[in-house]
């Protein structure tokens, strides 16, 4: 009884997820395609900006120059210390960039 | 009166221009706030011809590839508190008119007031007092919306000590910048410190300036052809010293800078290709253009009568040839999705309806032969593969039908959709841009980082693929 319900279970969670790991499926395939079509120029784009591991995991990317191509977008990091606003920058790539 | 809004802000510690995007060089400010989640209150005086607006919005910018919670536990300082408490203010527009600038007195054309950034506070005592200090702006905010319908003297009362009051508590909040606003309806927005604290150096004031333009940004206008968190296409230009080439003096080094970006973006979506992007294009050559129609035509001049003169140290762009040209590039790209679209369908319909028909014929074919007991009755035909695959497609229906989808779904998403066109999410945005990343610190080379990239992808396609294989299984078996 108790193994048939945990079968049920599964299966239930199973065909909810099912359209949504499809529609994952769908951007990765779309992701990749689009890697394909930017091809050497558009990995020469991200190389020009810097964009490296340590940079994206600590939100630190460069700032977009004027003869760059890969947006950015800016947060900010603040808070008062000994009664002074420390204030830093974030910048990541724009989501509007895959 | 002749120059009264440069005189605003001339006198500023620190300033700074900006655009806040629109197309109808006509902002609302009674809008401010509909497009996003602000707390937001604007209200006209009854006893005069102002608005009074008070925006409160917490924003909380994650720029690390962790999701949002994850990010706010581990920076909680990337949590910030902004206030806006301004009133309209009448103001002269320039219009030309007949080659010549008219000004023209708009009784409301302006919105001038403060910005408060409120940082996160340094012990729970200072932090309990700020959330103390943004309780009351909201209750006095309430107070005076719930007063208001009323009408008459006293219904006002409330609205016209508001600012005061709000400022007050600002104030009290604990340690805060303040910024002064001016922004005009044709979307033109001037920052400045009145009185920049001490002890912040000047990269730290324009990184709080910044962050300002882009909350303004976002309470005003509604976000288009952009993502909304991704806003900054137009400049915040810092006002700085240009004496060796006057004739580029700040005002016209933010208009300058300001048009420039937005080409820079109608080139980077137009390089980035797909019909979608494209598109966004034309969006931004709209903005462009009107940008170029209400604030390229001229430049604040302290010194001239009518406090503008004609702006024409910039050459102007030429939009109607360029969109024409965009414009001709999407027909085509239409063309060859649609006949892409058109040759899949037809491949899969045609490959499906044959292989049925010949199927059916076969059945019909061997079902008319005369049958002998334990015997494969003469002139059998042989269905080939597909009567050895019949097995295992008719051995869960559901699965087969669902593998052939996702087959077909990944034919398309690879080979026929407009990548930009919906598919792409925020997750998958986040593993891509890590794969990019990942490229650019193994390898310094374009060549190689594509490589890197396409098996990085490639990897995480075949991982996505084993995800809807591990749902099948747990659905179906």
């Amino acid at each position: 009884m108790g193994n048939d319900m945990g079968t049920n279970l599964i299966a239930a969670i199973s065909i909810v997820a099912l359209p949504l790991s499809i529609w994952c499926m769908m951007s990765m395939a779309a992701a990749t395609s689009h890697v394909i079509r930017g091809g050497f120029s558009g990995a020469r784009e991200f190389s020009r900006a810097g964009f490296t591991l340590g940079r994206f995991f600590s939100a630190t990317v460069r700032r977009q120059d004027s003869s760059s191509l890969v947006p950015t977008r800016a947060g900010v990091r603040a808070r008062v210390r000994n009664g002074r606003i420390v204030v830093s920058e974030t910048r990541a790539i724009s989501k509007d960039v895959f | 009166m002749a120059n009264n809004e440069t005189v605003l802000w001339s006198k500023g510690a620190r300033r700074y221009a900006g655009w806040i995007p629109n197309v109808r060089s006509h902002l609302s400010f009674s809008m401010i706030g509909a497009a996003r989640g602000a707390a937001t209150l604007t209200l006209p005086f009854r006893s005069r011809p102002t608005r009074a607006v008070v925006v409160l919005q917490r924003r909380d910018i994650n720029d690390f590839p962790w999701p949002n919670r994850l990010s706010r536990w581990l920076y909680p300082d990337i949590v910030v508190n902004w206030l806006l408490d301004a009133e309209t203010a009448p103001v002269r527009l320039p219009v030309v008119k007949d080659g010549e600038i008219t000004p023209e007195y708009d009784r409301q054309g302006m919105l001038r007031g403060r910005i408060y950034f409120l940082p996160r506070q340094e012990t729970r005592r200072d932090r309990k007092r700020q959330k103390a200090a943004l309780e009351g702006i909201g209750n006095v905010a309430a107070d005076c919306r719930e007063a208001y319908p009323a009408g008459g003297p006293e219904a006002e009362q409330p609205l016209l000590a508001m600012s005061s009051t709000i400022r007050s508590e600002a104030e009290a909040s604990g340690p805060h910048v303040a910024l002064e606003l001016a922004l005009l309806r044709t979307g033109e927005c001037r920052l400045w410190y009145d009185n920049a604290p001490e002890d912040m150096t000047n990269a730290d004031l324009d990184l709080i300036a910044q962050q300002a333009y882009y909350f303004v940004k976002d309470v005003v206008h509604s976000h288009t052809h952009h993502d909304p968190s991704s806003d900054q296409i137009t400049p915040l230009t810092v006002d700085e010293p240009w004496p060796h080439e006057p004739e580029h003096s700040h005002e016209v080094a933010w208009r300058r800078e300001t048009l420039w970006s937005l080409s820079r973006e109608v080139e980077r979506l137009n390089r980035e290709g797909g019909l979608a992007n494209q598109r966004r294009s034309l969006g931004i050559i709209a903005y462009a253009e009107a940008f170029q129609a209400a604030l390229m035509t001229h430049v604040r001049d302290p010194d001239a009568d009518i406090g503008f003169s004609r702006g024409t140290v910039v050459h102007d762009y030429d939009f109607k040839h360029l969109k024409e040209s965009i414009r001709a590039d999407i027909e085509v790209n239409a063309t060859k999705l649609a006949q892409g679209l058109q040759i899949s369908i037809a491949f899969v319909a045609t490959t499906i309806s044959v292989t049925a028909l010949v199927s059916s014929l076969v059945s019909t074919h061997n079902g008319g032969l005369a049958r002998r007991a334990g015997a494969v009755p003469d002139g059998t035909i042989d269905v080939g593969v597909l009567g050895g695959a019949l097995p295992y497609l008719a051995w869960n229906p559901v699965v087969t039908g669902v593998v052939v989808t996702a087959l077909l779904l990944i034919f398309m998403s690879m080979f026929v959709f407009d990548k930009r066109a919906g598919i792409l999410n925020a997750w998958q945005r986040v593993l891509s841009q890590f794969a990019r990343a990942f490229a650019g610190s193994v390898s310094d080379k374009p060549v190689r980082q594509f490589y890197v990239d396409l098996v990085l992808h490639l990897a995480l396609l075949l991982g996505s693929m084993g995800l809807v294989g591990l749902c099948l299984w747990g659905a179906f078996l």
